[in-house]
């Protein structure tokens, strides 16, 4: 049943469905997600709210409340440090605890909120180190002491006995970053680590998260709406609306001929710095409407009612993610579009 | 009828509509019973600059540089400490509680967050109707039309007015927002980063509608934003703070060639989705000092890449550098 993983996938994620019950009805929140990452990649997940981009976040790391979430098809495959390869979907929660924050971590988006304010940063990064590594308290917290001092906190011998709150949301960003990365995962998820952030220390957290991909290796599933970091850091990008990914490609490709008219839309209504001498009077593209409720099941694609370019037959079925690069010799650009086949779209992609 | 309060129009003959000069805002901080004062958060130093009418400057700055401070204390939301403010050739910072009541009708504001600053309890007609109610008394049936008729100019249909917030999207909030600041026909608008709560798709619906609106109603407007390439949609020039003080004020045309290193440090870390676009990446150095204890000299000279020891001495004042841009930092003509 379960096609093979390619030795260098880190994370295989197909076909996989996430539902909601609330008292409002059934929530579709995800529809059908393929992902793989690659050793070493960074694969930006980007999405609107609502578009389920952090469901799938916390549906790989087996955090989704059940109920009232379900998982109600596909499989979520994760490649463990020995090789052999675990649906985290169905794994049992034993299983499960041994490869949170240990093979795969997180990075939340609210380094406020997702840190203890009653214990010291130290104890939040040993702990972890303790349950995995099953070494003492002394050894888990001179380690706790090193990945301040590789996130770049100065002074670690002393900040290590801080709580959160005498640190700056950076600094806080930092210790949530030392503590995904304190055992070593192969994979880590980064859910809109720098949103809360600003410019400035966003440019620091990201230029950090670079470099620790460089010396620690592990790949990153990096989860954000903003364009301008996917650019910043991704390898390859999926483009997630309405639960589905309609468009993936490399990073390059995606900008600079995206194919897919929610992608196009999106690109063209990003406020710019550079384009032209000024941008004053000049009108954004705005994609008309409203992302649809994921309580309202669509029969077609998603993005008709919103799409400039729809036709009769694009609400009659869900189009299939198609591989458009095909024969080319080019890198894989998938489309969920029925159009893509249209004169100037399939000149953008190829 | 309310009297509405008298305004001077011999400012018209400067050209400027709002003129602002050392506007100040310290906030005390106090211990104990007595509610001493142990210190000052210096949140907005010495801010001066004037606005034509139907222009609009863009404010720019990260959390903590006191920009909605700034905002707020225009319109004596919060009282400022030292400054004055003049619209329209009126003293604003010395009239009574209920003559500044009725001054707003001319000053209004749009705030950020869609969900916090509508009541969730009243219909829209009510909440843009209390607005008309204080500054343009009328009938029942004039009050209705004229809550139609700005529903329709911010892009909603006239019976929104019977719904309630709950019913709306994020970003029909914000138009709702919107239309209750201007449903008074102010000639002054300060909007506290009005997309930063949207997505990107309908963040562009709403700075288009606020380009139509500021030139269909010559609407002045401060422009609040922490995201350069957002302020340059809608400015006409652009005023960057950091803890407190004003560090340049530019045209937009020269936004993406600022002069002082703290808008050369923003403008590098701006991310933009384009793969060729290869920006000169200046990384500061650590974070925002405390406002409650700024540095000495230039407030940025602790993160600052180019701070030398003379920049401790004194605050270097903004200077002129070419019409209508000026920098404060006094190591400019070395940095050139």
């Amino acid at each position: 049943m379960t096609a093979p993983v390619p030795d260098d996938v880190m994370l295989a994620v197909r076909g996989l469905e996430v539902r909601f019950h609330g008292e409002e009805g059934v929530a579709h929140a995800v529809n059908g997600v393929d992902l793989t990452i690659r050793r070493g990649e960074t694969l930006a997940l980007v999405g609107e709210s609502g578009s389920g981009k952090s469901v799938m976040s916390l549906a790989t790391m087996g955090l989704i409340p059940t109920p009232p979430g379900r998982l109600t098809a596909g499989e979520i495959l994760v490649r463990r440090r020995d090789g052999s390869v675990v649906d985290m979907r169905t794994a049992p929660e034993r299983v499960k605890r041994t490869i949170r924050g240990n093979e795969i971590s997180m990075i939340f988006q609210e380094p406020m909120t997702s840190l203890n304010p009653v214990y010291p940063v130290g104890d939040q990064i040993a702990e972890s180190v303790m349950l995995h590594k099953g070494v003492s308290k002394a050894a888990a917290w001179k380690r706790a002491e090193e990945m301040l001092d590789v996130v770049g906190i100065p002074d670690p011998h002393r900040r290590v006995q801080e709580y959160p709150h005498q640190m700056s949301g950076g600094m806080r960003q930092r210790v949530m970053i030392a503590m995904a990365l304190a055992c070593d995962p192969s994979l880590v998820i980064a859910d809109e680590p720098t949103t809360a952030l600003d410019v400035t220390i966003q440019a620091q957290i990201l230029d950090l998260m670079r470099r620790l991909q460089r010396d620690f290796g592990m790949s990153i599933l990096f989860i954000t709406h903003n364009l301008g970091v996917v650019c910043d850091v991704a390898d390859r990008v999926a483009v997630m609306y309405g639960g589905r990914i309609v468009e993936t490609a490399e990073t390059r490709t995606l900008f600079k001929a995206p194919g897919h008219p929610y992608t196009r839309g999106l690109l063209a209504s990003v406020p710019r710095l550079e384009e032209g001498e000024s941008g004053y009077g000049r009108r954004l593209y705005a994609i008309p409407g409203t992302v649809p409720s994921p309580l309202i099941r669509q029969t077609g694609c998603t993005f008709a009612s919103r799409c400039d370019r729809v036709i009769e037959a694009c609400h009659t079925a869900v189009p299939p993610l198609e591989d458009v690069s095909s024969g080319n010799g080019l890198p894989p650009h998938s489309l969920r579009c029925i159009r893509w086949r249209d004169a100037d779209v399939a000149a953008a992609v190829r | 009828m309310s009297p509405q309060p008298s305004v001077n129009t011999a400012a018209a003959e400067t050209g400027a509509l709002v003129q602002i000069s050392g506007l100040q805002k310290h906030f005390p901080i106090v211990r104990g019973l007595m509610r001493r004062e142990v210190g000052r958060v210096r949140a907005v130093e010495d801010l001066t600059f004037s606005l034509k009418a139907g222009e609009v400057l863009g404010l720019v700055g990260e959390s903590g540089s006191g920009k909605t401070t700034a905002g707020r204390s225009l319109l004596r939301l919060v009282e400022p400490t030292g400054g004055s403010i003049r619209f329209d050739g009126t003293e604003v910072t010395t009239l009574d509680t209920g003559t500044m009541r009725r001054f707003r009708r001319h000053m209004q504001m749009i705030f950020q967050d869609p969900y916090a600053s509508l009541n969730p309890r009243k219909r829209v007609r009510s909440i843009l109707g209390t607005a008309i109610d204080l500054h343009l008394p009328c009938s029942r049936s004039e009050r209705d039309d004229r809550i139609a008729s700005i529903l329709e100019k911010v892009g909603l249909p006239a019976d929104a007015m019977n719904r309630f917030p709950h019913e709306f999207s994020g970003g029909q909030r914000q138009r709702i927002g919107i239309a209750r600041a201007l449903s008074v026909e102010p000639r002054f608008v300060v909007a506290d980063e009005p997309v930063s709560a949207l997505d990107v798709s309908v963040q562009a619906q709403v700075i288009n509608l606020l380009q139509d609106l500021r030139r269909d109603m010559n609407l002045a407007m401060l422009f609040i934003s922490h995201d350069l390439s957002v302020v340059r949609y809608l400015s006409d020039r652009v005023m960057v703070m950091y803890l407190g003080r004003v560090m340049e004020i530019l045209p937009v045309a020269s936004l993406t060639r600022p002069r002082h290193p703290y808008t050369r440090a923003l403008l590098s870390a701006s991310p933009e989705p384009d793969p060729d676009q290869k920006r000169e990446r200046i990384l500061l150095k650590s974070d925002l000092p405390s406002p409650a204890n700024p540095p000495s000299g230039c407030v940025f000279r602790t993160r600052c890449l180019h701070a030398a020891p003379a920049c401790a001495a004194a605050v270097p004042a903004l200077t002129e550098l070419a019409p209508g841009h000026l920098a404060a930092c006094d190591r400019l003509t070395e940095l050139a």
